[in-house]
């Protein structure tokens, strides 16, 4: 019998929208490489027809909301996610922080973390400590679960993007930056990154390929970095492709 | 029966290997690579009927390619990116069989070219061609499919053999089961498309005369019809029938359960497409001629949830208790499907295909009982965790 050499790491995302998933498989493909996976973008259960979408921060809270019911209050316990999935990553961006509950039409229950929770930026990571602990309590978790990894990029994904194409920039507070595509939109049009998903797929490869240097200079993407990493080696072992998937692992330390 | 099949470099499929069993229902997003997999056996199949062209492909329901299509055009590393694409199949009895098939990127010949061939019978090599030997031979030839004229129909190795050859994909299409357009792939029982279909539900009823369980089953069938007192095959003059309908020899007749006496006959042509599709997949699943292996692609088409549902929990039982030994490999988008699944059947398989980071497919067969553990209470069933993505096989949308 001839066996693939490794399995495809099964990562589950739950992430505002369909621009920050590509931007953030750009950054997981260049973090893994040559490791290779599998993307699963989970949303919210519900119905459009009734007004229930999977958008937005509201959409990562009502999906935190459901499998935490799931998992008896955490979603670390919720069995359907990581029966299916190595791991999971919920995104939002740290602009969260100035927003507030009623504004998204949440009807916010006493466990959750309070908003708004913004801090003077820089550093991002004053107002991401603050954000991690909201949505961690949106996840009923305390601590960060050893399969679950929070990324919070900075006030917007967009920075990481710009971050790869502008490197004259990097050196400045872009995390802070409130809206870096209105940046970037406005570049001339030989540089010019319009965010749309097309557009924002034609550069994946060219993110990825950037992206260590984007990671010496943007704090918040290191984190993302290296909770990946950590999560990756505590939670995915390597299997034969072999489709019982029940033969014998390899500890992943050894990939 | 197919317990194993092998794949590399073909098209999505940068390598695979999968562990067949009975009923194996394949879920993805559309563009994971669903077809490429039943394809892939297509391919084998025409290599064991000792010619691999468009004309072997197409009889078997594969879509013919130029080469630059077959071969997988992902980079891969030097060690993967040889130039020959590979497919292997093995047998409950022991037998498999392997080929490796090339043909140049640039000024392709019609026939692909056998590299290397294996048929074995678990420790005994029936016929091996390597590539030190290819240039003796002709090698758009296969010489496995020759070998097997020497041996006896019960030898292992012949069985793997028809059984790879009468492998076909089944595409139905409701103007081909309605018997209005020309079924270009005919077949017996039933043409790829879904022609001659009034002729095989004639022949599966005569056999259920003689035959007390197969009566039996095609009683669960008339269940599924639910508007319909029975069915039949019937001459076209004898119905009534459309004079602008193109008429075929024979007909399915369905006797309506609602309509008044003398006015509640009605044909194919007129009926409910769902009605075609389950006498389609009857056929194909209890017809004596039916191929031992074979796959339906959509195999949900045209029909309400809760009809899929309860088709896929007979055809997974009508396999069962028929015990013939036929395999069928489905594909599907309709999730309530899942919910047919027979958990405790081992021979019932749930796979789900997906593209990875690189876009090379990969499948991963679904753990059921696992689900069922994982799930926090019964209000979850299979079709919800897969509309939430919770069986992954879902699109980024």
């Amino acid at each position: 019998m001839v066996l693939s050499p490794v399995s495809d790491v099964r990562i589950a995302l739950v992430s505002e929208g369909p621009t920050d998933r590509i931007v953030l498989e750009a950054a997981i493909s260049a973090i893994l490489e040559p490791q290779t996976f599998v993307l699963h973008q989970l949303q919210p259960e519900g119905s459009i027809a009734f007004g229930e979408t999977g958008a937005g921060w509201g959409g990562v809270y009502r999906w935190c909301k459901q499998s935490a019911a799931r998992g008896a209050g955490r979603v670390s316990n919720d069995r359907m996610v990581f029966h299916a999935f190595d791991l999971l990553i919920i995104h939002v961006d740290i602009d969260v922080a100035t927003g507030s509950y009623p504004q998204a039409r949440i009807d916010a229950s006493h466990t959750d973390g309070i908003l708004p929770c913004d801090l003077p930026c820089p550093p991002a990571s004053a107002t991401a400590d603050q954000l991690r602990r909201v949505v961690l309590s949106w996840c009923g978790e305390n601590h960060l679960p050893g399969c679950l990894v929070v990324c919070l990029p900075s006030r917007n994904m967009d920075a990481w993007v710009l971050a790869s194409f502008f490197p004259d920039q990097r050196s400045g507070h872009l995390e802070c930056l409130a809206d870096p595509a209105d940046w970037m939109r406005q570049r001339p049009l030989r540089s010019r990154v319009k965010k749309s998903q097309s557009a924002y797929r034609e550069l994946a490869d060219r993110m990825a390929g950037e992206w260590a240097d984007v990671v010496v200079h943007l704090p918040q993407a290191a984190t993302f970095q290296t909770e990946l990493e950590m999560a990756v080696s505590a939670c995915f072992q390597i299997q034969p492709v072999a489709t019982g998937n029940t033969a014998a692992t390899t500890p992943a330390s050894n990939r | 029966m197919l317990t194993r099949l092998h794949v590399e470099r073909f098209k999505s499929l940068v390598k695979l290997d999968l562990e067949l069993g009975r009923v194996n229902l394949f879920i993805g997003s559309n563009g994971s690579g669903k077809s490429n997999l039943l394809e892939a056996l297509g391919v084998l199949g025409a290599a064991a009927f000792g010619r691999v062209e468009d004309e072997s492909l197409l009889r078997r329901g594969v879509r013919p390619g130029v080469p630059r299509l077959y071969k997988t055009a992902f980079s891969l590393s030097t060690s993967e990116n040889t130039s020959h694409i590979l497919f292997g199949g093995e047998e409950s009895g022991g037998a498999s069989f392997s080929v490796t098939l090339w043909n140049p990127l640039n000024n392709p010949s019609p026939a692909w070219r056998y590299k290397t061939e294996n048929l074995r019978v678990a420790d005994e090599t029936v016929i091996t061609r390597t590539t030190t030997s290819a240039g003796r031979h002709n090698q758009e030839q296969g010489m496995a499919a020759l070998k097997t004229v020497e041996l006896a129909p019960s030898h292992a190795a012949v069985r793997l053999m028809d059984l790879l050859r009468g492998y076909s994909i089944y595409c139905p299409n409701t103007p081909s089961l309605r018997g209005l357009t020309q079924d270009l792939q005919a077949r017996d029982p039933v043409g790829l498309s879904g022609g001659r279909l009034p002729e095989a539900v004639g022949e599966l009823l005569a056999a259920a005369e003689d035959d007390g369980l197969l009566a039996e089953l095609v009683e669960e069938v008339r269940h599924l019809i639910d508007w319909a007192k029975d069915f039949s095959s019937a001459p076209s003059t004898k119905v009534p029938l459309s004079p602008a309908a193109a008429r075929s020899r024979l007909v399915i007749e369905f006797v309506d359960r609602y309509m008044a006496k003398k006015r509640n006959r009605l044909t194919g042509y007129d009926a409910s497409e769902g009605a075609l599709y389950i006498l389609f997949v009857a056929v194909l699943t209890m017809h004596a001629n039916s191929p031992r292996c074979l796959a339906i692609d959509n195999f949900d088409q045209a029909l309400n949830p809760r009809l899929a549902q309860r088709l896929m929990e007979k055809v997974c039982t009508w396999t069962a208790r028929q015990n013939s030994g036929r395999q069928l490999l489905l594909t599907a988008h309709n999730p309530a499907i899942l919910d047919g699944l027979p958990l405790d059947d081992s021979g019932v398989r749930l796979f789900a295909i997906e593209r990875n980071n690189k876009g090379h497919t990969v499948v991963r067969r679904i753990d059921l009982a696992g689900a069922l553990a994982a799930r926090p209470d019964a209000a979850w069933t299979l079709s919800r965790m897969w509309l939430n993505g919770l069986l992954g096989a879902v699109p980024s949308v």
